[in-house]
């Protein structure tokens, strides 16, 4: 299981889309943020991602629709210099793991609640 | 104009779900791309290489449109603007396509999606223009970019204007129990009334066919039921 690393969202896009389909007023919720935080630090460790040129979350997707362990619920766009951004889909499920064809990150849910939870 | 319209609504009647499905609820699907940079998009295999949304968001388009059941092939989640063209696999940018409406059907669309791109690539419009003209109406863009429709269709006059609602594009078959989706929750019922949530009789109301706006269940010949 990889641990949720320090990762800056200030400045970065967010689109939250509520379960009717409609845009989602505020901001991320702690659970969405420690996903996020969980599929990034997994792709850090992931061969094919460390070779991208200094990719960075530009976008953040989160769709209330689905829960979070749907794949589907999170979209992370990385811009990569030079080169077409990445699109990633991260979710909870049983290990982590990074499918690179599909752009799917799974991420295995913490069990100890993080201290700095919304 | 009138012939046109009759036959929208001839459609509208036979197969409410098929034509929802001709036109993409703009609140839903504006629209969203990755690129512009043609040094990108332009590159033999881009396309290809492009990664797909994952089945459980494309269910929950399906959702959001109220198709709640269709028929074999029927549809297909598409890239609003697509694949060729730069597109992001946001749910922004995803709508639910009908392979059998005619003779608007995804097999047109593609047609257009292809010609924008090579103009797009040989540098005669940019990839701006070409993103903006699929999102804001792609049968328009189609008419412009590509030529007549088929089947000698005219571009309806709802569908033109960014400012109206696409009435083609915005009825949808109510669930089995009679109510409507979230993304089309205006019932109209057998008596040719709409009636609009929190209305008087809203919830006693039983839908034969759900609409996005009043406009849209106006132009399909329903009346505002009182009390709303």
């Amino acid at each position: 299981m990889t641990e949720p690393t320090e990762l800056d969202l200030s400045g970065v896009a967010l689109l939250l889309i509520a379960p009717d389909g409609s845009d989602a007023e505020g901001g991320l919720l702690g659970e969405e943020e420690k996903l996020i935080k969980a599929i990034h630090a997994t792709l850090l460790e992931d061969d094919h991602f460390k070779a991208l040129p200094n990719p960075r979350l530009e976008r953040i997707e989160a769709n209330r629709g689905l829960s979070l362990e749907d794949n589907g619920v999170i979209n992370l766009r990385y811009s990569v210099r030079g080169a077409v951004s990445q699109e990633f889909w991260g979710h909870y499920g049983p290990h982590d793991r990074v499918a690179w064809k599909s752009g799917v990150v799974t991420v295995k849910r913490s069990l100890v609640a993080q201290p700095n939870q919304k | 104009m009138q012939a046109l319209t009759l036959a929208i609504l001839g459609l509208l009647c036979s197969s409410a779900a098929a034509v929802s499905s001709l036109m993409p609820d703009p609140q839903l699907t504006p629209g969203d791309a990755q690129t512009r940079d043609p040094n990108i998009i332009c590159t033999p295999g881009y396309a290809r290489a492009a990664r797909d949304a994952p089945q459980k968001l494309k269910n929950q388009v399906y959702t959001l449109y109220g198709i709640t059941t269709q028929a074999s092939h029927e549809f297909e989640i598409d890239h609003l603007i697509s694949l060729e063209l730069g597109s992001s696999n946001s749910i922004r940018n995803l709508w639910p396509q009908s392979y059998i409406t005619e003779p608007l059907s995804a097999r047109v669309k593609d047609k257009l999606e292809g010609k924008l791109h090579k103009l797009a690539c040989d540098g005669t419009i940019t990839f701006e223009e070409a993103q903006a003209a699929i999102a804001l109406n792609w049968v328009s863009a189609y008419r412009k970019y590509v030529g007549a429709l088929p089947g000698g269709l005219e571009t309806p006059a709802s569908s033109t204007s960014p400012s109206s609602p696409p009435s083609t594009g915005a009825s949808v078959q109510p669930n089995e129990d009679g109510s409507c989706p979230p993304g089309a929750p205006l019932k109209g019922s057998s008596t040719k009334k709409y009636h609009l949530p929190g209305g008087r009789y809203y919830d006693n109301t039983k839908a034969i066919l759900c609409f996005t706006s009043e406009a849209n269940a106006q132009s399909a010949g329903y009346l505002r039921a009182k009390g709303q």
